[in-house]
C-alpha cells in the first residue's frame, strides 16, 4: 500500500495504482480521454493534467503510478484552467454537431464541457473537415470529423482484439483514424472499439438512431450467448424494450470487453420475438386459466399413478433458481422421472475458447449450473431422439417444454415436434413466439426472457454469477419459479376440489 | 540528374573550402571543421593521414574501460548540439550497467530544424569522424550496434555515409573483434522519409520502430527504455564528432576552449541576409559581431540588422540590440532569452516582414505536427489560421491577445517540444516587435473582436 496527497487529503491506495484510477477510486474525478484501464497508455489527450508538488511543469496523472509520498493537486486555479484549454483544443476542430449526434447524453466532450469547460469559444476560424458516415462493416459506422484522436480504438485493435486494423493516418490536424482502404472491421470483437470511444466517432449501427441515450434505463445481468458469461448491462426503456447491451466490468471474467454474438442475444427479448399471452391453440386465454388447465391434465397423471407418462424438456438457459423450482415441483412432488436435453454434458466437456479470447463453444450461460442441480435432484437426461422415439410410441402423452428465448431451440425440436399427435397434452413454458408456433396444438405460457430473470448461472469456469434485472417487459409473463407456485397451488386447489366434490 | 547536383555541390563546397584555405577566417576555432577543406577527406585514407581514427585506437590500444571513455567525456564539459544542450558524459552513464538487454546507440542526422545545416557538412564532408565518434560512444554504453537515422531529403548524405562504413568495415574498425579489443560492432544507415518530428529523441526511435514518428511519453526514458525497448543514447551528429578530438587531445585540452559552463566549439550554420552564409566554427563564448562581420561578412548589402534568431527557427527572436552585445554560448543567449538550440542561425534585416517570417514558422509547424497530442496538432494549425486571418483578411487587437493565450497553453503541455517550437516564437517575435503587428492593426480597419463561428449558438449560461 502507498500513502498518497490528493487535494491535501491522504490516502491509502495499493502500491502502483495508476493515479487516474486512484483519484476515481476515492471520488476525485480527473478527466481524461485516451486513458483507458484496459488499454496501454498514450498520454495523449493532455486532459488528466495535475500538478505535483516539486515539478514545475503540469503532469498528465495517467502516467503516474501511486508510491508512498506522491504529492499531487488536481483543484487548483492553474490544473482547472489547463483542462478547460485542452478541452478548448479538443473542440476547436470538433463540429459540435450535438443535435444530430448519436453519442448525445453519453458524449465525453458534453460531460466535461459542462463539468470543466462552460466557457465561451473564441474560435473565429474556419474548421477542418473530414469524412462522415464512413462505413466500417456490419457494426460499426465511423465519423472521421468527429474524432478526437484518442487513439483508444487503435489500442485496442492492437493490443486485445489482436486484429491491428485501426491506424491514425496523416498528421497533424489533418490526422483521421481509419482503415486501410476503409476495410470493413472483422472479427467478433469490433462494437468494442465503440463502447470505448469517448465522443461519436465510432457508433453503433445497431444502435444508432435508435434511441436517445437520456432515455435509457439500466440493469446489470450475465449475457446469454455462450458459457463465458460476460457480465453486462442492459439498457432499456422503461422495461418495455431493451436497445442495446453493454460490457460490464469483471476482472475475472470479461475485464471491459464482450463479443459481438453476445451483444445481439438481446434481441430475442424484445416484442417482435417474444410470446405475450397465454395461447391455447394459437389463441389468447387468461393466464389463471391456463394454469388451471395445465394443472387439471396433470392431475390426470398424478391420480392415476401415470407419471411415466410425462416428458419434460430443459435447456441450460434456466437459472439455477428456476431449474430448483422446476425440479422440486415435478421430481419431488409428482415424481416425474423423464427429463430430456441435448448432450449437455458433450457441451462442456468439448467447450473451449472459439477465437482465443472470450466467446466459447458452449451456447448456454448455465452448463454447469444445470448439469449440478440435475444431480442434486438424481435426475438423470434422456436425449431428444429418445424423446421422439417415445412420443411417437405413445410412450409420453403429457409433454412439458421449457423453452427458452432464440433460435437454437426451435431447430434443435423440430423433430420432437413432429412426432405429436393431436391426442398429446403439450404445455410449453416460453417466452419463444416461435416456440409456441413449432408446438401449435399446445398451452404456451409465457415467461420471462434471460434478461428479465433474476438468480444465479454458473459459466465454464465454475463461477457462480449473480444476475439481478429489475424490470419486466410483458405483464402476463412470468419468471418459472412463480409459474411453478401457480401450478402448484391450482394443482392442490383442483385435488381439493375433487375430494370435496363441489 | 541527381549524380549532376550531387558533383555540383560538391565542386561549389570545394570552391568555398579553397577560399578559406587561402585566407583563414581569424574569428574561428576550428576543431571539428579543422580539415574540412582537405580534398577527399570523406575517404578513410585521407581521414586517417589527417590523424583519424588515432582516438579509436587509443581506446582499444591503449585498454581504456568504457568507464574511462565516458570520464573523458564527462571532463570534456561535450554538451549536446542538437539543441538541448545535455552533458553528453552524463547521458551515456545514464545508461544501465546490465547487459541483460542489448543496447543502442542512435545518431540524430534528421537535421530538419529550419535553418539549421551545420550537420550536413560533417556527414557529406567528413563522415568518418562522426563514424569514430559513434564507435567510441557505441563502446562506452556497450551497444553492438548503432544506427546512423539520416533524414530522407540528405540523400548524397545517406551515399558517403554508406561508403564511409564499408569503408569503416573493411579497414577493421566495425565488425567482429575491433582491433583486437573482443568489443564487436555494426553499424547501419537508415534514412527518414522527411519528417520533422523523427527528429524527437522519442520520435526518432518511433520511426527506427517502424513505427509512425510519433514521440514517447516520459518516461520511461530512452536511457533505460528506448528502442525496442532497450537502452538507448540518441546524440547528435555534431556531438558524435567532437568525441574523437576529445579522446585524442583528453577531456581537459576540450575544456580550454569556450567557457565555464560552455565548453569546446559549435559549428554555426548561419543563413539569411549576411554576405557569406555558411557553416562556420567558433569557440563558445565568442562574440555574435565575431559570427556576422569576421565570419559572414557583415549584413548583405549593407543593410541594418533587424532581428536574429540564434539556435533554429524554434528558438525566440532576438532584436538587433541584444544580438549585438551577445556572447555565443548557452548560458548568454538563455539570459537574453533565447536560447542557442540547434545554432541554425537566421539572420533578418531591415527589409524582412517580421509578421510574414512568422506566419512561414507557423505554416512549417503545422504541417509537421504529429498530431499526437491534442494542444499541438490542434494548437499549431489555430495559430495559423489566426495568422493567415491577420496578415490576409483584417488584422485586430484581439488576435495577438488571442496568440499570447493560446501558445500559452500549449507551452509545456505536450509530450514533446513542437508545440513549444511555434508558442516560443510566437510570443517572442509580439513581445519584442509589437510594431510590426501593430503597423498591420493600424492598416486593417476591422474593430472589435472578429465574429465567433459560434455566435449564432446561445453561449453558456
Amino acid at each position: 500500500m502507498a500513502k498518497i496527497t490528493i487535494n491535501g487529503k491522504e490516502l491509502t491506495v495499493a502500491d502502483g495504482t495508476n493515479l487516474v484510477d486512484a483519484a476515481e477510486e476515492h471520488g476525485i474525478d480527473i478527466p481524461h480521454y485516451c486513458y483507458h484501464p484496459g488499454l496501454s497508455i498514450a498520454g495523449q489527450c493532455r486532459m488528466c493534467y495535475v500538478e505535483q508538488e516539486g515539478n514545475p511543469k503540469l503532469q498528465v496523472a495517467c502516467n503516474m503510478k501511486c508510491s508512498d509520498g506522491l504529492k499531487v493537486t488536481t483543484d487548483s486555479a492553474r490544473v482547472k484552467d489547463a483542462v478547460k484549454w485542452s478541452l478548448e483544443f479538443h473542440l476547436v476542430n470538433h463540429p459540435i454537431d450535438c443535435p444530430i449526434c448519436d453519442q448525445a447524453g453519453e458524449c465525453g466532450l458534453q460531460d466535461y464541457y459542462m463539468k470543466h469547460g462552460q466557457y465561451q469559444s473564441e474560435m473565429h476560424e474556419d474548421k477542418v473537415h473530414k469524412e462522415k458516415v464512413v462505413d466500417l462493416g456490419d457494426n460499426v459506422v465511423l465519423d472521421k470529423e468527429r474524432c478526437i484522436l484518442c487513439s483508444r480504438c487503435v489500442r485496442f485493435t492492437a493490443e486485445v482484439s489482436k486484429t491491428n486494423e485501426f491506424g491514425i493516418f496523416n498528421r497533424g490536424d489533418r490526422s483521421v483514424i481509419g482503415t486501410v482502404d476503409d476495410k470493413p472491421l472483422t472479427g467478433n470483437y469490433t462494437v468494442n472499439t465503440v463502447d470505448i470511444c469517448p465522443v461519436g466517432a465510432l457508433t453503433s449501427k445497431d444502435f444508432r438512431f435508435e434511441q436517445r441515450v437520456w432515455f435509457l434505463d439500466s440493469a446489470e445481468s450475465v449475457c446469454n450467448g455462450c458459457s463465458k458469461g460476460c457480465n453486462v448491462f442492459i439498457h432499456h426503456k422503461k422495461g418495455r424494450h431493451i436497445y442495446r447491451l453493454k460490457p460490464r466490468f469483471n476482472e475475472t471474467v470479461n475485464s471491459y470487453w464482450m463479443c459481438d454474438k453476445g451483444r445481439y442475444t438481446y434481441k430475442d427479448s424484445n416484442y417482435d420475438r417474444r410470446l405475450t399471452h397465454a395461447k391455447l391453440l394459437g389463441v389468447d386465454l387468461p393466464h389463471d386459466e391456463a394454469i388451471s388447465m395445465w394443472a387439471a391434465d396433470l392431475n390426470v397423471f398424478t391420480s392415476t399413478e401415470r407419471m411415466d407418462e410425462i416428458g419434460v424438456y430443459l435447456t441450460p438457459n434456466q437459472t439455477n433458481e428456476e431449474l430448483s423450482a422446476l425440479l422440486e415441483l415435478f421430481v419431488n412432488k409428482f415424481k416425474i422421472t423423464k427429463f430430456f436435453a441435448e448432450d449437455v454434458e458433450g457441451l462442456v466437456k468439448a467447450d473451449s475458447a472459439v477465437d482465443n479470447f472470450l466467446l466459447r463453444s458452449d451456447p448456454y450461460p448455465n452448463s454447469k449450473g444445470f448439469l449440478e442441480t440435475l444431480k442434486k435432484f438424481g435426475v438423470k437426461l434422456g436425449s431428444l431422439s429418445d424423446m421422439a422415439q417415445s412420443i411417437e410410441k405413445q410412450r409420453l402423452m403429457h409433454l412439458i417444454f421449457v423453452v427458452p428465448e432464440g433460435q437454437r431451440q426451435i431447430t434443435q425440436l423440430t423433430g420432437v415436434a413432429e412426432a405429436i399427435r393431436p391426442d398429446h397434452f403439450v404445455v410449453v413454458l416460453t417466452p419463444n413466439r416461435f416456440a409456441q408456433e413449432l408446438f401449435a396444438s399446445s398451452l404456451s405460457i409465457p415467461t420471462l426472457s434471460h434478461f428479465e430473470k433474476t438468480g444465479t448461472v454458473v459459466n465454464h469456469g465454475g463461477l457462480a454469477q449473480k444476475i439481478s434485472s429489475n424490470f419486466k417487459m410483458f405483464k402476463e409473463a412470468f419468471s418459472i419459479e412463480s409459474v411453478m407456485k401457480q401450478l402448484a397451488d391450482a394443482q392442490s386447489s383442483g385435488r381439493k376440489k375433487e375430494r370435496t366434490g363441489s | 540528374m541527381r549524380t549532376s547536383s550531387v558533383k555540383q555541390t560538391i565542386h561549389g563546397t570545394n570552391m568555398r573550402a579553397m577560399a578559406i584555405e587561402q585566407k583563414p577566417i581569424q574569428a574561428e576555432k576550428r576543431i571539428l571543421l579543422e580539415h574540412e577543406h582537405v580534398p577527399n577527406i570523406k575517404q578513410i585514407d585521407v581521414y586517417a593521414s589527417k590523424g583519424g581514427y588515432e582516438a579509436l585506437k587509443k581506446v582499444f590500444q591503449g585498454k581504456m574501460t568504457p568507464d574511462q571513455v565516458i570520464d573523458e567525456v564527462k571532463a570534456s564539459g561535450l554538451r549536446g548540439r542538437g539543441g538541448a544542450g545535455f552533458p553528453t558524459g552524463n547521458k551515456w552513464s545514464f545508461v544501465p550497467k546490465s547487459k541483460d538487454k542489448p543496447h543502442y546507440l542512435l545518431s540524430n542526422a534528421d537535421e530538419s530544424e529550419p535553418g539549421t545545416f551545420k550537420d550536413r557538412v560533417i556527414l557529406e564532408k567528413i563522415p568518418h569522424m562522426m563514424i569514430e565518434g559513434m564507435i567510441i560512444g557505441s563502446y562506452a554504453i556497450g551497444a553492438a550496434r548503432s544506427y546512423i537515422y539520416i533524414r530522407g531529403e540528405y540523400t548524397y548524405g545517406a551515399v558517403v555515409l554508406e561508403r564511409a562504413i564499408e569503408e569503416a568495415y573493411q579497414a577493421g574498425f566495425l565488425g567482429k573483434n575491433i582491433l583486437g579489443s573482443g568489443f564487436d560492432h555494426d553499424m547501419v544507415v537508415h534514412r527518414g522519409a522527411g519528417a520533422y518530428i523523427c527528429g524527437e529523441e522519442t520520435g526518432l526511435i518511433s520511426s527506427l520502430e517502424g513505427k509512425k514518428g510519433w514521440p514517447k511519453l516520459k518516461p520511461p526514458f530512452p536511457a533505460v527504455e528506448g528502442y525496442l525497448r532497450c537502452p538507448t543514447v540518441v546524440n547528435n551528429v555534431e556531438t558524435l564528432a567532437a568525441v574523437p578530438w576529445i579522446i585524442r587531445n583528453g577531456g581537459a585540452a576540450y575544456t580550454k576552449f569556450g567557457t565555464e559552463k560552455s565548453r569546446g566549439t559549435k559549428m554555426w550554420s548561419v543563413s539569411g541576409d549576411v554576405e557569406r552564409p555558411g557553416v562556420y566554427e567558433l569557440e563558445l563564448g565568442a562574440p555574435f559581431t565575431a559570427l556576422l562581420n569576421d565570419c559572414c561578412g557583415g549584413m548583405k548589402n549593407g543593410r541594418k540588422l533587424k532581428a536574429m534568431i540564434p539556435g533554429g527557427s524554434s528558438a525566440p527572436i532576438m532584436t538587433a540590440e541584444e544580438s549585438m552585445n551577445c556572447k555565443l554560448d548557452y548560458e548568454s543567449i538563455a539570459a537574453k532569452g533565447s536560447m542557442l538550440g540547434s545554432g541554425g542561425m537566421i539572420i533578418l534585416d531591415e527589409t524582412r516582414d517580421l509578421v510574414q517570417v512568422l506566419k512561414n514558422l507557423a505554416e512549417f509547424y503545422h504541417d509537421e505536427s504529429c498530431g499526437q497530442c491534442t494542444p499541438c496538432r490542434e494548437g499549431t494549425g489555430w495559430v495559423e489560421k489566426i495568422l493567415h486571418s491577420f496578415t490576409e483578411k483584417d488584422a485586430r487587437k484581439d488576435d495577438l491577445e488571442l496568440l499570447k493565450t493560446v501558445t500559452n497553453n500549449m507551452l509545456g503541455r505536450t509530450i514533446c517540444v513542437l508545440a513549444d517550437s511555434i508558442a516560443m516564437p510566437v510570443q517572442s517575435y509580439i513581445q519584442k516587435f509589437p510594431e510590426e503587428f501593430e503597423s498591420y492593426i493600424a492598416r486593417s480597419n476591422a474593430t472589435g473582436p472578429r465574429a465567433s463561428i459560434y455566435s449564432h449558438l446561445p453561449g453558456p449560461q
